[in-house]
């Protein structure tokens, strides 16, 4: 049999994206569902798994009093970081979109922090949050402010964290610059004949054009940082008294250290439910205030 | 297209030669899996390879899991590739053992006429033992002790805390020379008395000292909460909270933050710890001691909170693992080189009492002069550790004791206030547990 040409195209681009196709079913999708499986058992896994139909869910929902804990100790996180991230993000690409000299070595630094190793973050900024010789409390001492404990009080230890989490904007910044230097100059040059000052421009011009990247940006953070867990395993386990247990950290717990396989896995579904109705409702109520340029 | 397929063919047939000729030898094969640092890995390598030239009709194999340990040693019991011979952590040896990983060890060590358990010093194999039978040992015992600067203790004029197990300080002599060693300069804090772990080997050696316990005698309920064990805790945050001679740092040490330099640079003076950080705190310079831990009642207790070594109880191959779990547990190829770097100290009786054996791992540039009286003293003072005396000790931990107690150190609620709450809880973990 003889394929038209469209059609050899066709089986060829199958063949081209399959590494990715078949990746993301065998070691995303398959395991997604896996875990679906098994969170309707009880599993330890030296032992064979054990089916208690929703018996982790009800557990979750009526029994575990650090589900909601750990649960608002994310969310307390997000709502944080998030928007701290976005605004700063933003304000930094707009700095770095007025043309200043040597912007690619202010783009190359900002953007460092964000490869660093998670590991090496967390050593550094321990160091910084040190109650009795970090930089953080020196600082404050010279303004004679009293030492805090950052890291170590159950009130401060998210806002510290999400303190240490702007640090990490060079993702965002960079696709915001990306953004800004796309929108087409006449619009600025059409304004300023209209004798426009900077706030007008910036609202009715930059905030539209920007829009779209602003929404991806704003959705892709939110996923993510719901799912943070380096810096509550790796600099306070958790702690103090479980202020800082972030939902995946406490799906690891249960997974990994208690034999829990199941409960685990049922947990991480609840996240996955959470986080997909949010960016649901994020579609939703905020997706049809993107401006998409319609294609001339 | 020819060629690749002579290569392909050659492979094959040297695979094949391989196969052979491994079967033909008989040669068993065997693995031994375990964590640790660059110091332990050269010398359970350098065991191993010993191991190996000593019987050449096994060969012995390592499996080096630096992280995740457990994950990964989980997974590959799953999947069928269990090691013969495995490290654990104590804290997980009880939940392991109830689901059958370890193999009985007394009868294999009633058969052996060259190993014995009495071989072993006792704390050791009472560790590991459940229900008078042995599942497991290791070469190193790791009592918690007392380190201490002695520059700071001369420049006071203070004398050095006792090396003697039979004559500690007590807790109020313990808490006036901390009192003593702290200073302050214009409304700060400039050195420090004492810096006391939060781990569990440091508090309990006190809970005990003053008469409470972690367990009741059969290990069905958490007793922490009773006034005894109470009092204790409350005296450790009190070093904190109310006397100030201990710097607040808690959770954080375990990214190698602060307890050992500050000791090295003089900011504290003693520190309460497990013997391990001899090696470390060796490596710096400054003028080290050793004592041990002070005693809130008569006499002195400690903890002893190392790991075990198990053979695995499906093991197709008994007789050759056996050979390996002696070798890693008493061969001295396999344990100097650890017990001369400072981080363990041999479990072995000849290696640890006998001045000959001592001669093979004690180095007068890592061991301070009251090393052999007060650690190796300390040793047979040391008390079963709670970890292993009943199942679900990682999420008793991990979910209701640390958290709980981590608000004491702070001085957020008193040890009775937190106690009281976490204990109900903690029991219901080891109900389910069982």
């Amino acid at each position: 049999m003889r394929l038209s040409l469209r059609h050899k195209e066709a089986v060829w681009g199958y063949f081209f994206i399959s590494p990715v196709i078949l990746g993301l079913i065998i070691f995303t999708l398959g395991p997604i569902l896996g875990a679906l499986w098994l969170s309707f058992m009880r599993w330890d896994i030296f032992t064979p798994p054990k089916l208690v139909w929703l018996g982790n869910f009800k557990d979750i929902f009526f029994e575990d009093n650090l589900f909601p804990k750990s649960l608002w100790v994310t969310t307390y996180y997000v709502l944080g970081s998030v928007p701290v991230r976005m605004v700063l993000a933003f304000l930094l690409a707009m700095l770095l979109n007025t043309g200043i000299k040597g912007m690619s070595f202010f783009r190359t630094v900002y953007y460092l922090p964000s490869i660093v190793p998670a590991v090496a973050n967390a050593v550094l900024w321990v160091w910084i949050f040190n109650v009795e010789f970090g930089l953080a409390n020196v600082l404050l001492s010279r303004l004679h402010i009293p030492k805090l404990l950052w890291l170590q009080s159950e009130e401060l230890v998210i806002p510290s964290l999400i303190i240490m989490s702007a640090w990490g904007i060079g993702q965002p910044m960079v696709i915001f610059l990306a953004g800004l230097q796309n929108i087409p100059i006449q619009l600025y040059e059409a304004a300023d004949v209209d004798g426009a000052n900077w706030w007008s421009k910036f609202w009715h011009i930059t905030i539209p054009m920007m829009s779209p990247i602003i929404f991806f940006n704003f959705v892709l953070n939110i996923i993510y940082t719901f799912q943070v867990f380096s810096a509550g395993y790796l600099m306070t386990d958790g702690g103090p008294n479980n202020a800082s247990l972030f939902y995946v950290l406490y799906i690891y717990r249960h997974t990994f250290q208690w034999l829990e396989l199941g409960y685990g896995a049922a947990l991480a579904w609840v996240l996955f439910v959470i986080i997909l109705v949010i960016t649901l409702l994020i579609f939703r109520y905020l997706g049809g205030r993107v401006y998409y340029e319609e294609a001339v | 297209m020819g060629r690749f397929r002579l290569a392909v063919l050659l492979l094959c047939i040297l695979l094949g030669f391989a196969l052979i000729g491994g079967l033909a030898a008989g040669v068993t094969k065997i693995t031994y899996s375990y964590w640790g640092g660059a110091v332990e890995h050269d010398a359970v390598e350098k065991m191993i390879q010993l191991f190996n030239q000593k019987y050449p009709d096994i060969k012995a194999e390592t499996v080096y899991i630096p992280q995740d340990y457990a994950i990964k040693l989980q997974t590959m019991i799953a999947g069928g590739n269990a090691p013969d011979v495995m490290k654990l952590t104590a804290g997980e040896f009880r939940d392991w053992l109830l689901r059958d990983v370890f193999m009985d060890l007394t009868p294999l060590f009633q058969k052996d006429p060259e190993a014995k358990l009495d071989d072993f010093v006792e704390i050791k194999v009472e560790n590991f033992s459940v229900g008078g039978k042995v599942y497991g040992l290791s070469g190193c015992v790791e009592p918690t002790v007392m380190f201490y600067n002695k520059d700071l203790f001369d420049k006071a004029g203070i004398a050095y805390p006792p090396a003697d197990p039979e004559k500690p300080w007590t807790w109020d002599q313990f808490l006036e020379v901390a009192k003593k060693l702290t200073k302050e300069e214009g409304g700060k804090i400039v050195q420090w008395g004492v810096e006391f772990t939060h781990e569990w080997y440091g508090w309990m050696p006190m809970v005990w000292s003053n008469g409470g316990d972690m367990y009741n005698a059969d290990a069905t309920k958490m007793i922490l909460n009773e006034p005894k064990a109470v009092e204790a805790i409350q005296r450790v945050a009190d070093l904190e909270i109310k006397h100030k001679v201990d710097p607040i740092s808690t959770t954080l040490q375990q990214l190698g933050l602060g307890s050992d330099q500050m000791l090295a640079t003089g900011r504290v003076a003693m520190y309460v710890d497990g013997q391990w950080k001899t090696g470390d705190l060796a490596k710096m310079k400054f003028l080290m001691g050793v004592g041990v831990l002070p005693t809130m009642g008569t006499r002195l207790y400690t903890a002893e909170p190392s790991s075990m070594t198990g053979l695995y109880k499906k093991t197709k191959y008994v007789d050759e693992g056996w050979k390996l779990y002696k070798f890693a547990n008493t061969e001295p190829g396999g344990i100097v080189p650890l017990c001369e770097a400072g981080i363990w100290i041999p479990s072995v009786r000849k290696l640890l009492y006998d001045p000959e054996g001592q001669k093979l791992w004690l180095r007068d540039d890592v061991h301070p002069l009251e090393f052999k009286q007060a650690v190796i003293g300390s040793v047979a003072y040391a008390k079963r550790m709670p970890l292993t005396l009943a199942p679900g000790w990682t999420k008793i931990w991990g979910k209701v004791l640390q958290p709980a107690l981590s608000l004491v150190w702070l001085g957020k609620k008193t040890a009775k206030e937190a106690l009281d709450e976490a204990v109900p809880e903690a029991n219901k973990i080891l109900a389910e547990s069982r």
